[in-house]
Order: structure tokens, then sequence, then C-alpha cells
């Protein structure tokens, strides 16, 4: 029991001391870490810019993939009841998840609720037939399929029934690949911008090393462990890990609403109620990124140095 | 300490080297083929010019340099295979101090003392108490409060002393104390390290004062072009004859 108090004491004693040690090195080198703590702002705005433009694509990607892939018109010629029996052979053709016969009154429909959404006049009542075609809307395993689908509705039996056949390669392809590069020039800015930021940290840190060498020399020679020494590096490597994602959280804070609007104006499709959870996402990774940084700097810079 | 792995094999001795020598890459032996043993309590002088091996010796004492080969034995501890977390340990029980002093200059004589004791960790009320008593020891109680820079030469080494002492090490070590002192001095600090090894510590002066070693008579170990050519009992700085 007096022993488990003792270690307690102990630890808060460590803590105690290299918390003041850490901030007197961060005052010390004020310059160094000003140089630091900006560096690691702006990395951590860019790592939370790519990862709200990443999430707008993917909602966008997903709300493509969620739509149909390939939309098959069927000629005015085609019954009702002869049509539901050509279901069975889109539904058969490989890559198909499953198709949607949509009437020409459904089609209308859809299209008056679109006109009213858009807040454009609808004009449909002065209509004395429906002009629009029944159709199957078709959904794929794959989105990257849609070739292959079309070709498969070329060959059926049922081939002739389709006035038009138009595949949502295009629109698809576009998204998957505009996502994929996303995804790899996110990746390869948030890689360098995070190398930029080690090596600031590590020589912010690498100078409070240089400017307490005589205190580590001291406190090496009477017997302080690792830990002791070490400890108020990387606590400074943490502070200005935790003091970019501060800076960089309030600003994203400040422009929340302007980014909001500019992220529903680029893809429409983000659903609004995601934003508080995207907000969350991001917070965290930009306060495990920075933290992250820190301490992964401070220990670099402590390698080999303190042994 | 005798839960540290390999427990020495002589426990009277403070200091066992066996065998020990100590090739750097570049093939340049510092130490070659060095066996010498301290008896606690005793108080020894290491002798020789420049470049015979006294750094080199003193740093494998205190698990800064490993030997190539033999067996390094201090205060206990088989230094030659000591793990690294178990150095700390190891230099709790030595006391260094050097030609420079290496006082720190922002604390004072009282925080540059304490400070040996608070970065292992120990309780305040102790690291208060043993401060107050070694700087009685070392006779600056009535300076704990002025800065180094505010001190003469001598009382800065004795505040050097004090920080290597506070810890109750089993082993002094002083690299050339004197080396930056008056004569006069250098002679108040010799006694001062007597005094300590009266108080049980034992006590390894590595030193170029032929003076005082030839005073005091005592244990000379004698290095050259790293080997040990002399270790004689009650002895002056040259050897005699």
């Amino acid at each position: 029991m007096s022993m488990q108090r003792e270690s307690q004491s102990h630890r808060g004693r460590l803590i105690r001391l290299s918390v003041s040690a850490a901030a007197n090195g961060l005052s010390r080198n004020r310059l160094a870490t000003i140089a630091a703590t900006t560096t690691m702002s702006l990395m951590l705005m860019v790592l939370a810019s790519v990862l709200v433009i990443r999430a707008g694509l993917d909602a966008a990607l997903s709300y493509a993939d969620s739509k149909v892939e390939v939309v098959a018109y069927l000629k005015s010629s085609v019954s009702e009841s002869d049509a539901r029996t050509i279901q069975v052979q889109i539904e058969a053709i490989d890559g198909v998840k499953g198709a949607t016969y949509v009437s020409a009154d459904d089609a209308l429909a859809a299209f008056k609720v679109r006109l009213k959404e858009r807040g454009e006049p609808d004009l449909t009542g002065d209509l004395s037939v429906n002009p629009l075609p029944a159709s199957y809307e078709i959904a794929l395993d794959n989105p990257a399929d849609t070739g292959r689908v079309a070709d498969g509705l070329a060959s059926i039996s049922a081939a002739s029934s389709f006035s038009r056949v138009i595949d949502g390669r295009a629109l698809a392809e576009n998204l998957v690949a505009i996502t994929g590069a996303l995804r790899i020039v996110g990746l390869v800015i948030v890689v360098g911008f995070s190398l930029a930021v080690l090596a600031v940290v590590v020589n912010a840190i690498r100078l409070a090393i240089l400017a307490r060498s005589d205190e580590i020399a001291i406190m090496r020679i009477v017997g302080a462990s690792a830990t002791w020494v070490r400890l108020p590096f990387i606590l400074e490597g943490l502070a200005i890990g935790a003091a970019g994602a501060l800076i960089t959280l309030f600003i994203f804070g400040i422009l929340s609403a302007s980014i909001g609007a500019v992220m529903l104006n680029l893809f429409r499709v983000l659903p609004v109620q995601t934003s508080a959870i995207l907000a969350g996402q991001v917070s965290l990774s930009v306060i495990a990124a920075g933290l992250g940084l820190g301490a992964l700097g401070a220990l670099l810079s402590l390698r080999g140095r303190l042994n | 300490m005798s839960d540290v792995a390999g427990l020495v094999a002589n426990p009277g001795a403070v200091v066992d080297l066996q065998g020990v020598s100590v090739t750097y890459p570049s093939g340049h032996t510092a130490l070659g083929d060095v066996s010498l043993t301290i008896q606690r309590g005793e108080f020894a002088f290491l002798v020789g010019p420049s470049g015979a091996g006294k750094s080199t010796l003193i740093g494998l004492l205190v698990r800064d340099l490993l030997p190539t080969a033999g067996q390094v034995n201090v205060a206990g501890f088989a230094v030659h295979r000591l793990s690294g977390g178990e150095v700390p340990h190891l230099r709790r029980r030595i006391g260094v101090v050097f030609q420079d002093f290496r006082l720190l200059p922002r604390r004072t004589v009282h925080e540059n003392v304490a400070f040996a004791l608070e970065v292992t960790g120990a309780e305040p009320k102790m690291v208060a108490a043993a401060t107050e008593r070694t700087l009685r020891i070392v006779g600056l109680s009535s300076l704990a409060d002025r800065y180094p820079s505010e001190l003469s030469g001598g009382e800065q080494q004795r505040t050097a002393i004090a920080r290597a002492i506070v810890g109750d090490p089993e082993l002094l070590i002083a690299d050339e104390p004197t080396g930056n002192l008056d004569p006069l001095i250098s002679w108040e600090i010799m006694e001062l390290l007597m005094d300590i090894n009266r108080l049980g510590v034992t006590v390894l002066v590595a030193t170029h004062d032929s003076d005082i070693v030839t005073t005091l008579r005592r244990r000379v170990i004698g290095l050259e072009g790293g080997r040990l050519i002399r270790d004689e009992a009650n002895a002056t700085y040259h050897r005699v004859g």
C-alpha cells in the first residue's frame, strides 16, 4: 500500500518536473517553437481539407453507386405485361444486382418531384399525353461493369423491346477516377507535409536538447533514468502537436459554415446530418495527427542521443 | 543490490577489473589487459600522461564505455554486461567530479546539489535533508542560495563534490579535480576528498598534480599507453628508482 503510494508520488514528481522542464524548453526556444507550431497547423489544415473533400467525394460516389447505373428505355409499343416478363431476362445478365420497372406514370411522377425540388414551374399539366417512356433501372454489382451489362442487354432476346439503353459508365468512371486520384494526391500531399512537419519538430526538439545539454549530461551522470531524461522533450513534441491541432480546429471552426456551403455546392448530395459526424472525425484525425507527429518528431530527435 | 544480475565475486571490492581491454574500431587500443581491484574504503590516485588511458578507465567505471574484452565490476554491478535500464542504478552508486565543475548556471548551490537527487525521483523531504547535510559536510551551508557565477573556483568545486556525494555513493571518482584551481585551493579540495574518504566512501582521483600525489603518499595506480605499469601503496607521483 505504501509502496503503491510511493510509486504514485514518484510518478507525480516525474510529471511535475518534466512539465516544468518542457515549459522552460519551449519558452527558451521561442522562435523554433513558433516555427514548429505554425508548420504543424498548416499541415493539419491540409490534412483536414483533404479529409473534408474526400468525405464529400465519398458521399457523391456512394450516392452515384446507389443510383441506377444502366437505364433501358422501353419502346412505347411494349405493353406493361410484356415488359414484366423482360425483368427475368435482365436480372439473369451477369453483373446485374437487380432491375426495377419504372412505368411511364411513375416516370412522370418522379419528373414532377424533381421539378418541384429544383423550384422550376411544373408545366406537365399542359401535356395531353405522357411523353415519358417506361424503363428498367438496373443496379449493378460493380459500378465499373456498366459496359458489360449494356452489351448483355443488347444480346438478350428481348433486346428489340428497348428503344434506348443509357449506361452510367461515364459518370461512374469519372467519379471512381476522381476519387481514386484524390485519394492518391491527398495521401501524397499529407505524407509530404507530414515529413516537412517532422523535420521542423525534430529541429525544434534538437534545439531544446542542445540548450539543455549540460543539464542532460548531469542527469545521466547522477543516474537519472531514461524516462526522466526523455519525458520533457516528448512533452514538448506533444505540446507543439496539441497547439497546432487547436489552432487548426479553431480556424476550421470559424470557417465551418462557409466550408459546409462550398461542400454542398460542390457535391450537392452531401447529406446535411453527417456534417456533425464528419466534423467529429476530422477533429479526432487532426488531434491524433498533431499529437502523433509531435511525439514522433520528439522520439526521432532523441534517437541515439540520450543513451 | 542483491537483485541485480551478475553480482560480483569479490564483495569487498568496489572496483574489480579483470583483463580489461578497450580497442576502438580504428584499431587503436586505449586500454590493454588491465586488471586491478580497489577495496571498499580505499583512497587511490590514478596517474599517467595524457592519452595513457585514464579517461577510458573512468569511462568504463561509469559505463560510458564498454570493454571490448574482460570484466568490469563496480559497486556490485557487472558493468560489462549491464542492461541499459540498469545503468542509472549503477550511476547512483558512483559520484563523479570533473575538472570543469559542470554546475548548472541557472541553479543555486542548493539547487545544483538537490538536482542530482530530484532527477532520480527521490522524495522532496529526503532531497532537502540530504542536500542540507551534504552542504554542511563540504562547508557551503552559508552559500546555499548563491549562483555558481557568484562563487570562487574552490567553492564551485565544493558544490560539484557535494552534488557527487549527496546520493551516498560507494565510489567517488574525481577526474582532475584540482586542474583548474590554484595550489592552496587544491589542497583544500584534497582535504575535503580525504574527509569524504574517512566517512567510508571509496575515492579514486585521476590527477597530474605530482605535489599532491607525492605529499599524500597514497596508493598510486599508473597507466601508460593503455597499460597498467604500476600499482603501489604509499607511493609518490614518480616511480622511485
